[in-house]
């Protein structure tokens, strides 16, 4: 192991070399600006990087810290290893054999290329979150495009993306925000309200950014009011912390609205005239008014007193009230109905179903509505700008249930009341507005108006991307995702459905995935119950995975495992693309970064993206690469790549960093100084003031969608909770809350712990001795007043068994700080694999718990339920840890 | 030292910078977080203290030591040299806030049965930790002693201040002169009523706290 320390250093104490190098933390996928030292040729160090805003300028979290250790692990995948014991399941031993790359390019490739000539769609490619960048644009989407689209593509796959991401969530932030997720604008706020969300506290976008900006509003009086049911690390730093409990987030915020608009008689009248289309007029069965020429939703000029078309310039001003006849029909605003609607959402109401006193809501919501100060303006730089120092956000935990949709709705909803939406102070989505670096105007996208006037978002890459607006029609899938039906879908599922041979069968797919390429991923502890999982994938043919470390889906699944390169031996320029999660956010400049390595990769490690460039060559599709960066970047004839053009990837990176930011700007200023920034423009931050686009408050849309998924659902035989395409945000309850049996009478859910991501952060020694020092990340959590009366109290091995069977056993904390009806579990331990000694055995894996099948999910956006109901007893010692 | 309650989200990077800028073996801490609540459901407060050697004006740990190995430097800092200390521990006793540690094994694997990583190799050649004495946070003096030989100022400059202050991305630590009337942290400690853990102990800890 030592091979990289030579005697002479041994010998003598010299510093030959002591350097820092500016680089990205590889921890999560905020991508923080770090700089680290090397010292005589070892990593020593990792701090933040002070000059970069993409971070917290100097400092950074304890798992950004703890990297070093990642790079040094031991059991690191060192080489190419093949599967000898052909049985694959939960705890079958691989009888891993060394390989060549040689020999492993080979078959993969041969493999590759077969399916690929077969049928692109028995192909499934999954990637980590975490390092979602290199792998979404470096792996599986050059894979699909080297797959031209007559002849079918890959199906891609996030792991721990159907529950640790948020497809309501996301499908949301872009039809409102333009943007993947919501954050407050912190340098403005003064009034938060987080539902299941830990902004500032947790893991993801801009986790170090947030952290520091969220500690600094805090530090001037910001109050923040976290719905949660646990009081950690988000309720941990609230100015109050409300419980709550599970799914139950939209309740909530439909009653504030509900108070806000009828009770209080506070909206921002103006903001929703124009801004979104509460101003549309809807006809009696619930579909916009349309102009007959031009098919546009019509809005009624309450001067002329005539209809005209919402984009129309003549408007003087727009009705939100009455009753109106067009064409012989009768209509009424958007917002007429959303206000006669909302008053069935009273606090008593919302309170029975959360759990939270009325009179909390109450007050809450006149807090909230006060704080926004409606009507107030700013001047920023010169700009006169709403001013809506109030915000609401809901993340991971708010919306990963079954009402995950309407769900995010109600809080955008109680946003756009107070015109809350991407204004100084408000709500913002991460950057979705950029006029590009001043030399060259790259990258440039700036969200515009489209169907209906509705949001369009945009980015900088040609291809792929975050579009939720306009939504495609439903049809019959062809495709396993069933994206294609589910088409306001962002991260499917259906890979972990336990019916997922049921479901293809009764949509008449006929072909399944007979290859799995993967970049991390570990599906078996990431998503759902594990042997559902195992389920699934222990009958692919062939499965090869880049991975850091062997784990339980390697172990158990995995034909060939490659040594993946750790962020500190990476160079990428792709984990700088923010896709709008981590980019500075708010009026703190543009920060574009890049990976390099710190050392060269140890051992045979390689960077998947290079290794993709040698796979293309190697099936004789190194043209269609090709062509794939060459649209991905939009590059001219002078920076084109020719198709037959073998590039490496190091270059492949100058020539993109020099086509986006000037000759001057390649590999070698960005390896110099890290990163390049330039200021944020006033109508960059603050884009919405100067786009003329709206967001819904009525989602008009789902008439004909639900209509459309009914239809094509109901033909095979199959039922989904279709009442919930509804065009009237609404509170529906989640599946937990629907069980049955009274005898499960805990909501068991998991939550984001500030020293993890996703499953691999359970390996990291330092890690590891804070998980352990900390009294909750290792074990359970109960209210302790709900465990006194169940007759169990701290250090008690128990067990928790969901309402169908599963069981995870683990040991009791009580916390004063939980919701008595709740039992919870942070982040994703309860390792068994042999490729992690030191995770193995820490903690317990909650994902056991959880179903996942056609049952357990949203209807609109295939967001998986996160919450199971259970019951708690006194468990057995020696069920704890899965090796058996 | 100074520590803002209200910014620090105990995301224990103080704790894990300070343990890889000193090369510390597992299981051993100079800083450490403490998480407790307050109150009874609902009305409950997350407490999270970042602690650590409070370097204290009337240190109990000087006063014990047979053999002045542990010492009180001129600027307040609180050493321990480890070639004069003869391990008998009357410190760790003396110390109310249990803040020292006794090295009392060669266990330096991270990884436990599997050698030792090129970055614990070049801590065994850098730090001279030696089994059978105490050590404890020095306030990153080797580190600080170097920089203010460049004429940098502590608490402000990078190079003159302690990992665990540079690390905290709540930037929830200060650093700097509490004897200096108008320093940050003095100005601190006078303007948001910073407080000492356990006065009562009689020790005049260095280290405060603000914005409980």
């Amino acid at each position: 192991m030592n091979d990289l320390v030579t005697a002479k250093m041994r010998k003598n104490r010299q510093v030959l070399e002591d350097v820092w190098i500016p680089t990205q933390c590889g921890m999560c996928y905020a991508e923080c600006g770090i700089k680290v030292r090397r010292i005589n040729g070892v990593v020593t160090k990792i701090e933040g990087n002070e000059e970069t805003w993409m971070g917290a300028r100097g400092g950074l979290c304890g798992k950004g810290v703890a990297g070093l250790q990642f790079l040094y692990d031991p059991n690191r995948v060192n080489y190419p290893l093949r599967r000898t014991n052909p049985k694959k399941g939960l705890n079958e031993d691989p009888q891993w054999e060394r390989i060549s790359w040689e020999e492993a390019l080979t078959e993969i490739a041969e493999k590759l290329k077969k399916v690929l000539d077969d049928d692109p769609r028995k192909l499934l490619l999954q990637g980590t979150t975490i390092r979602s960048m290199s792998n979404a644009y470096g792996f599986k989407m050059p894979m699909s495009a080297i797959s031209k689209a007559e002849e079918g593509a890959p199906q891609h796959w996030s792991s721990g993306g159907a529950l640790h991401c948020g497809n309501g969530a996301h499908l949301v932030a872009g039809m409102v925000h333009a943007s993947w997720s919501i954050v407050p604008d912190f340098n403005y706020c003064k009034y938060a309200i987080y539902f299941g969300a830990s902004k500032g506290s947790g893991s993801g976008h801009s986790a170090a950014a947030t952290i520091r900006l969220a500690a600094e509003a805090r530090s001037k009086g910001t109050k923040v009011v976290v719905f949660d049911p646990i009081c950690n690390f988000s309720g941990g730093k609230a100015s109050e912390w409300v419980p709550i409990i599970p799914g139950t987030d939209g309740a909530i915020a439909l009653a504030m609205c509900n108070i806000i608009l009828n009770e209080l008689g506070i909206c921002d009248y103006e903001f929703i005239k124009w801004k979104t289309n509460g101003s549309y007029l809807v006809k009696v069965d619930g579909h916009y008014m349309r102009d007959r020429k031009t098919d546009k939703p019509l809005i009624w000029d309450s001067q002329n007193k005539q209809p005209k078309v919402y984009d129309d310039e003549s408007i003087n001003d727009a009705v939100l009230e009455g009753s109106y006849k067009v064409n012989g029909e009768e209509c009424k605003p958007a917002f007429a109905l959303i206000r006669e609607h909302l008053k069935k959402y009273s606090s008593e109401f919302a309170s029975e179903v959360s759990g939270v006193p009325s009179k909390t809501i109450t007050r809450i919501a006149k807090e909230f509505a006060d704080a926004a100060m409606v009507g107030s303006t700013i001047e920023i730089d010169g700009h006169k700008l709403p001013f809506r120092p109030a915000s609401a956000v809901i993340f991971r935990g708010g919306q990963g249930h079954t009402n995950s949709t309407q769900t995010c709705f109600a809080v955008s909803l109680l946003n756009q009341i107070v015109g809350s939406a991407d204004v100084p102070g408000g709500t913002l989505g991460w950057p979705p507005c950029s006029h590009g670096y001043k030399d060259t105007n790259k990258p440039r996208f700036t969200p515009e108006a489209g169907k209906d006037g509705f949001i369009v978002t945009k980015q900088w890459l040609i291809t792929g991307g975050h579009k939720p607006w306009p939504v495609t029609e439903p049809q019959h899938p062809k495709d396993l995702s069933l994206r294609d039906l589910f088409t306001m879908n962002s991260l499917t599922p259906v890979y972990g459905f336990s019916d997922q041979e049921e479901v293809w069968n009764k949509f008449g797919i006929p072909f399944r995935i007979e290859m799995v390429m993967g970049h991390g991923a570990n599906i078996i502890t990431s998503v759902a119950n594990r042997d559902i999982m195992a389920e699934n994938f222990k009958n692919i043919p062939f499965t090869v995975v880049f991975e850091l470390f062997n784990n339980e889906f390697t172990e158990g699944f995995a034909d060939i495992v490659l040594p993946d390169t750790s962020y500190l031996e990476t160079f990428t320029w792709l984990e700088g693309y923010g896709f709008f999660f981590n980019y500075p956010f708010g009026t703190e400049p543009w920060c574009f970064h890049i990976y390099q390595p710190v050392i060269e990769p140890q051992y045979e490690r390689r960077y998947i993206c290079e290794v993709m460039i040698e796979l293309a060559e190697r099936i004789g599709r190194l043209d269609r690469l090709n062509d794939f960066w060459n649209n991905f970047f939009g590059f001219d004839d002078k920076y084109k790549l020719k198709p037959d053009e073998k590039i490496s990837w190091d270059d492949l990176g100058d020539r993109a960093l020099k086509w986006m930011f000037g000759p001057e700007h390649g590999i070698h200023y960005f390896k110099e100084n890290g990163f390049i920034k330039w200021p944020k423009k006033i109508e960059e931050v603050y884009w919405r003031s100067f786009v003329n686009a709206r967001a819904p408050v009525y989602l008009e849309f789902l008439l004909d969608i639900g209509k459309k998924t009914e239809e094509i659902v109901r033909n095979v035989g199959l039922e989904l909770d279709f009442q919930q395409f509804t065009p009237l945000i609404s509170w529906f309850s989640a599946l937990p809350h629907k069980t049955a049996d009274e005898s499960y009478d805990l909501y068991a859910f998991s939550y984001r712990d500030i020293m993890h991501t996703g499953s691999m952060t359970c390996e990291i020694p330092w890690v590891d001795e804070a998980s352990t020092m900390n009294p909750y990340t290792y074990n359970i959590t109960m209210n302790s007043d709900t465990a006194k009366k169940k007759g169990i109290k701290d250090g008690d091995v128990i067990a928790i068994e969901s309402d169908v069977g599963r069981k995870v056993t683990g040991v009791l904390k009580t916390m004063e700080g939980q919701h008595p009806q709740t039992v919870a579990i942070a982040a994703c331990s309860g390792h068994w694999a042999k490729g992690l000694p030191i995770a193995k055995g820490k903690g317990t894996n909650f994902d056991i718990l959880l179903e996942l099948d056609w049952r357990h999910i949203d209807p609109l956006s295939l967001n998986m339920e996160t919450c199971t109901r259970v019951r708690v007893y006194k468990g057995n010692q020696d069920e704890m840890g899965y090796g058996n | 030292m100074v520590i803002d309650l209200k910014r620090c989200v105990a995301c224990y990077s103080c704790m894990i910078s300070c343990k890889q800028e000193n090369f510390l073996p597992p299981s051993y801490f100079w800083n450490r977080v403490l998480i407790g609540e307050s109150g009874k459901y609902p009305n409950v407060r997350k407490l999270m203290y970042p602690v650590l050697c409070n370097h204290c004006k009337e240190a109990p740990c000087v006063d014990v030591c047979p053999t002045g190995a542990t010492f009180k430097r001129e600027d307040g800092i609180v050493l321990v040299n480890f070639d004069e200390c003869i391990g008998c521990r009357s410190c760790l006793i003396a110390c109310p806030y249990q803040q020292r540690s006794f090295l009392d094994n060669d266990q330096t694997e991270y990884f436990p049965g599997q050698g030792l990583t090129p970055y614990d190799v070049l801590g065994k050649e850098l730090k001279n930790y030696q089994k059978g004495t105490v050590f404890k946070c020095d306030f990153c003096r080797e580190k600080i002693d170097k920089a203010l030989e460049r004429s940098m100022k502590p608490g402000i400059d990078r190079e003159a201040t302690p990992a665990c202050v540079l690390a905290c991305p709540a930037k929830a630590r200060y650093f700097g002169d509490i004897d200096d009337p108008e320093s940050e942290v003095t100005c601190l400690i006078r303007d948001k009523k910073g407080f000492q853990l356990h006065p009562e102990f009689g020790t005049e800890p260095s280290v405060y706290y603000i914005d409980y």
